[in-house]
């Protein structure tokens, strides 16, 4: 009876052991925090918001050289196609006030080539006190190699501006917007624009080249000290980055962790993160997962609306 | 108060690098500045004074025939068409330029790419080669084919130069936008209704100098529209100059944006000089 009873024990054992083996989800066991911010316009109270943002997430800027790199495209001051001036102020101004050594703004615009007269045009000269002494334009900086380690796309070096190289924190500030080759535009993507005119052309064909969501990943790898934060006040649906239309979403999102800050974009905007190449590449090197978010202030869910999609990109929509 | 010729002179004069060159924010020297300066010179009657930046240029030339974005990044790029038309090269050096140039244009698909592309809803304009990258082995833009076009009318005497011409002319009128002008030559297949952009306009214009297809005038039309707002002082140029090369300029250039870079100024100084003889981007053919 006892030689019975162990070998059922046994029998039963072995297969409640084989069935704990099973190969969990790989986490990276880290959750990311991520920000989402409820702000319902461009006005006074965005520099609070940013300054509240900068608290939670306990950025340390004291005597250091912040860069902000908004998103600038076109000229047109009132479509959702740049990163909103207001919205960059306030940026700046929360950094200030959080003790960084300096504030600069770049950018290198990835179609046109008269950076100064758009930024003019854009709004930025009368929304940010002293943009011309702030501001540098990123496609024709002085240049310094930089060699990829271990890249996802084909590219071996690449020559990056001496102002980001030089900074302390860089900041992404990126709009909300779909995107009609890549699904959407974000934090990660918006690092194209540090990425030289004058050494790659207008636009960077290259990166296209070496592979759009292989070079978001390298570029987010390049800079191991970044915050993002992505004007999501009025984003853009549909055809975009620069055709498509007006969409207010009435969101901050912000984070240190890129990767995470995109995911959570992706969830406002109603996009699985899961279907976005760039965050794949991310996904697999470093056993993050979008599921890693630990989400400060909203849900992504209690924000979302769905954005239009290219009927190309609606096999990325995100299913409730 | 108008800038005049003379004080842009003056001012790139005073902008010139130690080294010969031009920057874009004149620190570091950088071809493509360093060749507007010159040809801006040149044009304005100052030929003397360009010629320690037609050295730069000279000895910037790499082995390959081609020139770099700046002597640090050792790859030889789209401004090579710029650089070899502002430098006035002797013999060998020239011909080295133009076989580095003619080597760079996007080549013809074969039946199969072409077959490829139309089945994945490519129109036409995305199949036509002959237009030139702004990095080696990639896809092919309105400003480096402009750049290679005005240098390859600049050559006499070699009929590949005229063939590759016409190759990226033709290139150049597949990439113009809905409106008539020309953004920065941007796939149409996501961007139908993309609009064009003054300076891409300007320069695609005056690299179809002497072309003559009924398109150009819807070119020019679109031109006479952004003439209006240019946006910048280098639309402003490349707009005046390419209405006066396709004999429309009626009025005087008076430059009125900020000129804010050297090439802003070099730009306007090729405006200015437009009816200048020696003003290569207009008088190269």
């Amino acid at each position: 009876m006892s030689m019975e009873i162990s070998r059922r024990y046994f029998f039963f054992g072995a297969l409640a052991i084989a069935a704990s083996c099973r190969r969990a989800p790989r986490r990276s066991g880290v959750p990311r925090p991520v920000s989402v911010v409820r702000a319902g316009s461009y006005g006074q109270e965005l520099e609070q918001l940013v300054r509240q943002i900068l608290l939670e997430h306990r950025v340390d800027v004291r005597g250091q050289r912040v860069l902000l790199k908004p998103n600038l495209v076109e000229f047109d001051p009132n479509a959702p196609i740049n990163t909103h001036p207001v919205f960059v102020a306030a940026v700046a101004a929360a950094f200030r006030a959080h003790g960084a050594a300096s504030v600069r703004i770049g950018e290198g615009p990835g179609h046109r080539r008269t950076t100064w007269d758009m930024a003019e045009a854009a709004g930025f000269f009368s929304a940010i006190p002293k943009f011309e002494s702030l501001f540098t334009d990123l496609n024709v900086d002085d240049v310094h190699k930089v060699v990829l380690r271990k890249p996802f796309s084909t590219l071996k070096e690449l020559h990056l501006p001496q102002t980001v190289l030089d900074c302390d924190l860089l900041v992404s500030l990126a709009k909300l917007k779909t995107h009609h080759w890549a699904g959407a535009t974000l934090s990660m993507k918006n690092l194209f624009g540090v990425v030289p005119g004058a050494v790659y052309g207008w636009p960077k064909n290259v990166l296209h080249w070496a592979g759009i969501n292989e070079c978001v990943a390298d570029l987010h790898y390049l800079f191991p000290r970044q915050f993002a934060l992505v004007d999501g006040i009025i984003g853009m649906e549909g055809n975009g980055p620069i055709l498509g239309t007006p969409k207010h979403a009435g969101v901050i999102i912000a984070g240190a962790h890129a990767p995470s800050v995109d995911a959570a974009a992706c969830q406002v905007i109603g996009i699985d993160p899961n279907k976005i190449g760039y965050l794949q590449l991310v996904a697999r090197r470093s056993g993050w997962n979008p599921s890693d978010i630990k989400h400060v202030g909203e849900s992504p869910g209690s924000v979302s609306q769905a954005f239009a999609l290219l009927p190309e990109f609606e096999k990325f929509r995100l299913i409730a | 108060m108008t800038v005049t010729a003379a004080a842009l002179v003056d001012r790139l004069l005073r902008s010139q690098n130690p080294d010969g060159g031009w920057g874009y924010t004149n620190r570091t020297s950088w071809t493509e500045p360093t060749a507007l300066a010159v040809l801006a010179l040149d044009a304005a009657g100052a030929a003397a004074a360009a010629t320690s930046g037609r050295a730069w240029l000279r000895t910037a030339q790499r082995s390959d025939g081609g020139w770099g974005p700046n002597p640090e990044v050792p790859v030889s790029a789209g401004v090579s068409g710029l650089a070899a038309l502002a430098a006035d090269l002797p013999g060998a050096s020239r011909q080295a330029a133009f076989s580095w140039v003619l080597a760079q244009a996007t080549p013809e698909m074969d039946w199969v790419a072409r077959l490829r592309f139309r089945l994945q809803g490519m129109p036409e304009s995305e199949t036509i080669a002959g237009g030139y990258p702004w990095f080696p082995g990639t896809a092919a833009w309105v400003i480096p084919t402009s750049y290679a076009a005005l240098f390859l009318s600049s050559i006499k005497g070699i009929p590949e130069s005229q063939s590759a011409l016409v190759r990226a002319q033709r290139y150049l009128l597949s990439r113009a936008c809905e409106d008539g002008g020309w953004n920065h030559g941007g796939s149409r297949l996501r961007s139908p209704g993309a609009s064009s952009y003054p300076e891409t306009t300007g320069i695609a214009l005056l690299a179809l100098t002497g072309v003559r297809e009924a398109q150009l005038q819807r070119g020019v039309e679109a031109a006479r529209t952004h003439g209006n707002n240019p946006q910048s002082a280098e639309g402003a140029a490349l707009i005046h100059m390419a209405l006066h090369a396709h004999d429309l300029a009626a009025t005087q250039f008076e430059p009125a944006l900020p000129l804010r870079r050297v090439t802003d100024c070099a730009w306007t100084l090729l405006a200015l000089c437009a009816d200048s003889n020696s003003n290569k981007l207009i008088h190269c053919t």
